[in-house]
């Protein structure tokens, strides 16, 4: 049985209807007439109106627009997108220029001044640090916070509270903040001092303490009540001098407890020889905390000073610790600040 | 309609010429009408019904040549007659079919296809015998004037695998009407 030749042209053309039956084999001449037949005919009509078609035509290129109509739309989005973004692009460029120029004159707060240079620093941008040290040793304060003004007026109880806490910091001779530190940790005091021709302690020591706020800042505790212990009353001085001069050191575990209320009244109470010694002012000028920890038998004692002005002066806070041992004082100083 | 008038009316009907889109009506309604009829006999009337108005309605969202249309018309109808089966499948049958219910046989004979056999009885004498794959095919084919590329694109098949059905289908045929054998 011979085959048939059914190759892709002869199939293309039968199925197409392409080829006439007497162009074909005779034992596919049939098939190539009923392929003709099948194909439609071309005034097959029914099953749906041709008027209802083109009105549905008709309706569906007023409800949805052509393409070339979206495709205007389509190009006016993305024109308005594109002109948006370049707007955007702009401002923030003049946004960033601003802060750029802000870090460049180091006048950022400083915090993000000082991410800011670090960060900058690794892709080789040199930009001033903050002014205001807020890393651990230095005393903190508020001014870290304070934008610098142009005025060096400074409020006479917060220029109190600065001064107790700048005052807590300068005379250590420890690890704690060195004179300068303190001076660069105070540039607001140090530039109302200079305005006043004067030098900070100067400056310093002609601001009077707020009313009502003896204690603020500096409450001298000369002594908590000795308890049981003998050690002698250690002249603790707030705002974190940590002054303690226990004369005794005598055996005891003294513990004492001073408390400076809010019109800087203070007490000392310390059955052991140890005080503590805390003083509050109220009126924004400072909060002074003076701590004095007298312990054992060689009367070591602990200061502890803290400043706080509420009025965005300054919030210092000053530790200083002696220790004593038996009549030889030794001072040890540090000022873990805090801002 | 020659393919150069066709693309004359669809272009017309993109311009929003109602004639344009009248002229690719009567070009491919016959066909659509032929295939629908031999699909789903019971809905051939929904379903051509349907696949218009879906390209009337949406023939904003087309774009190509007439040839393009063309196989754009034939998928809609192919969805549509998948959904018809899809929805037939659902529908619990509590009704078996009798002899009598069945259309008769047709006893088409060569002369029958030559001279008297409509474009319907023709379509049906070629498809009948055929496996459902292999009819969709030649209907594809034959009634929709679709090419392999268009028939793949219609059901979603490779070009390879239609030519591969279409030629089971063609050595069938051959086989029925008349064909002593056929070699692949």
């Amino acid at each position: 049985m011979g085959g048939l030749p059914f190759d892709r042209g002869l199939t293309d053309a039968l199925l197409a209807g392409k080829i006439a039956p007497d162009d074909v084999p005779d034992e596919l001449r049939s098939l190539a007439a009923l392929i003709r037949a099948a194909r439609p005919a071309a005034a097959l009509e029914g099953f749906v109106a041709e008027s209802d078609v083109v009105a549905a035509f008709s309706a569906g290129r007023r409800a949805q627009p052509s393409l070339a109509t979206a495709d205007r739309h389509r190009r006016k989005s993305l024109l308005a997108k594109a002109l948006t973004a370049k707007v955007a692009a702009v401002v923030a460029t003049f946004a960033l220029g601003g802060a750029a120029a802000a870090a460049a004159t180091g006048s950022l707060p400083a915090p993000v001044q000082s991410a800011l240079s670090k960060g900058l620093a690794h892709v080789g941008i040199a930009l001033p640090k903050p002014t205001t040290q807020i890393a651990t040793g230095s005393i903190g304060s508020g001014e870290a916070l304070i934008r610098p003004t142009t005025t060096t007026t400074i409020p006479p109880g917060a220029a109190y509270g600065l001064c107790t806490a700048y005052g807590a910091a300068t005379p250590h001779t420890g690890t704690g903040t060195s004179a300068p530190a303190a001076k660069n940790t105070y540039p607001g005091l140090t530039a109302a001092a200079k305005a006043a021709g004067e030098t900070v302690q100067q400056y310093c020591a002609s601001i009077p303490p707020p009313s009502g706020d003896t204690a603020a800042g500096s409450p001298t505790i000369t002594g908590g009540k000795p308890g049981t212990g003998t050690t002698g009353p250690p002249s603790t001085t707030g705002s974190g001098t940590g002054t303690g001069t226990p004369t005794g050191g005598l055996p005891a575990n003294g513990h004492g407890h001073g408390h400076g209320q809010a019109n800087g009244a203070s007490h000392g109470n310390g059955p052991n020889g140890a005080s503590h010694g805390n003083g509050n002012g109220p009126n924004g000028a400072s909060h002074g905390n003076g701590n004095g920890h007298g312990n054992g038998p060689n009367g070591a004692s602990h200061g502890n000073g803290n400043g706080n002005g509420p009025n965005g002066a300054s919030h210092g806070n000053g530790h200083g610790s002696s220790s004593s041992h038996g009549p030889a004082t030794t001072s040890q100083g540090s000022t873990p600040g805090r801002s | 309609m020659e393919p150069s008038n066709l693309d004359a009316a669809l272009d017309a009907a993109r311009a929003g010429d109602e004639s344009g889109f009248s002229a690719l009506f009567r070009a491919f309604h016959p066909a659509l009408v032929l295939y629908a009829r031999r699909r789903a006999p019971d809905s051939a009337e929904d379903i051509v019904s349907q696949t218009w108005l879906d390209a009337a309605s949406g023939f904003a969202t087309f774009a190509g040549d007439a040839e393009d249309f063309r196989a754009w018309l034939f998928t809609i109808a192919h969805h549509r007659i998948a959904d018809h089966y899809r929805a037939r499948a659902r529908r619990p049958r509590h009704v078996d079919l009798t002899e009598e219910d069945l259309p008769p046989a047709t006893e088409a004979t060569e002369q029958q296809a030559l001279d008297t056999l409509s474009s319907n009885e023709a379509v049906d004498a070629l498809t009948r015998e055929l496996p459902p794959d292999q009819a969709e095919i030649v209907l594809l084919r034959v009634v929709a004037g679709l090419s392999v590329e268009q028939v793949a694109r219609v059901t979603g098949r490779r070009p390879g695998t239609v030519r591969v059905i279409q030629h089971r289908a063609l050595r069938r045929l051959a086989k029925i009407w008349g064909g002593e054998g056929v070699t692949p």
